[in-house]
């Protein structure tokens, strides 16, 4: 009797290590989703200004745009299935949030608004604001990477050098090319990284183009209070990023146009 | 010893003060220039930063 008493109580046992064992997966599972590891990038000018122009005003004014710029931070927050990157500068940069030199370090080197990437879907999203309009910038994630076996040590991480040929509309209302290096570790296997720039075999964690260098400066990994959604940002102009640069192309040509007459 | 220093630090900041003021002034003669003069800097900018310094310049 007391034997068949056992049996029953050890399987009821089981029965509940299983439901805990269950639960404990699908608790995992879907906070997996929510759990987000975030690194902390500032960035900094790649300019270097020449000595016979940094005395004049644009000099001085480019010398104390590049100083700002150093106080400005980005995070980007993500997950196995998506990330998020956008400027969190503290509030003491804003206190003269109107000076000039503020508006345009922000905007030197990219970083206006924010990048969302969704892995399963195999998009990057841009949302920002352009002639008092807001745009959703849709474009694929990059697998047009060179990558080398150039190698340099970020933090604690082995990091490898890959490069890219990118463009962007000119002032004039031409392609201009620029150079993309990133540098990513395989130890945060993660294909994410700052701006638009994406698809490597790991986490990017410094970004160097023509005007500005990002770079980080904090990594936090998978905490369990790190709990958060990532929300793809919906508001905006849905567009592609090759009709967007044809509409950018013909704001600029009529600009010159305007500037040649006048 | 001591006026000739605060005469010193007076001239100082205020060739420091017209300094500033002659580049805003500057800047705000010819914002279209400006922003050429910038991109000779910096190096060549995306429309969209170039149109800004022009707009931002404008609205000081």
């Amino acid at each position: 009797m007391l034997f068949i008493k056992n049996k029953k109580m050890k399987f009821s046992n089981n029965k509940i290590r299983l439901a805990l064992v269950v639960f404990m997966i699908s608790f995992t599972s879907v906070n997996g989703q929510k759990i987000t590891s975030k690194v902390i990038y500032k960035k900094k000018s790649s300019t270097i200004i020449d000595s016979k122009k940094q005395k004049t005003s644009a000099g001085i004014f480019a010398k104390n745009m590049s100083r700002k710029m150093n106080n400005i931070e980005y995070t980007l927050k993500f997950n196995s299935k998506e990330s998020i990157f956008s400027e969190t500068s503290k509030m003491s940069l804003d206190k003269d949030n109107n000076s000039l030199a503020i508006k345009l370090s922000k905007l030197l080197g990219g970083g206006n608004g924010i990048f969302y990437t969704n892995r399963k879907l195999n998009k990057t999203y841009h949302q920002k604001e352009f002639q008092s309009e807001i745009f959703l910038i849709e474009q694929d994630i990059i697998s047009d990477w060179k990558l080398t076996q150039e190698k340099k040590i970020i933090g604690k991480f082995i990091c490898f050098k890959a490069t890219k040929n990118d463009t962007y509309v000119g002032s004039s209302g031409n392609l201009i090319a620029k150079k993309i290096t990133a540098w990513y570790t395989t130890e945060i296997p993660y294909s994410y990284g700052p701006l638009k720039y994406n698809g490597l075999p790991g986490l990017i964690l410094e970004l160097e183009n023509d005007k500005a260098i990002f770079y980080a400066t904090k990594i936090d990994l998978y905490k369990k209070n790190m709990i958060e959604i990532i929300n793809k940002p919906k508001k905006g102009i849905k567009i592609t990023q090759k009709k967007y640069d044809s509409i950018v192309i013909n704001l600029a040509k009529d600009f010159r146009k305007k500037r040649l007459r006048n | 010893m001591k006026k000739v220093f605060l005469t010193l630090a007076l001239v100082f900041a205020t060739g420091t003060m017209m300094n500033a003021t002659t580049i805003s002034e500057d800047v705000r003669k010819d914002c279209i220039g400006f922003a050429f003069d910038l991109e000779e800097i910096v190096g060549k900018m995306d429309y969209e930063t170039f149109s800004a310094v022009v707009d931002l310049c404008e609205a000081l």
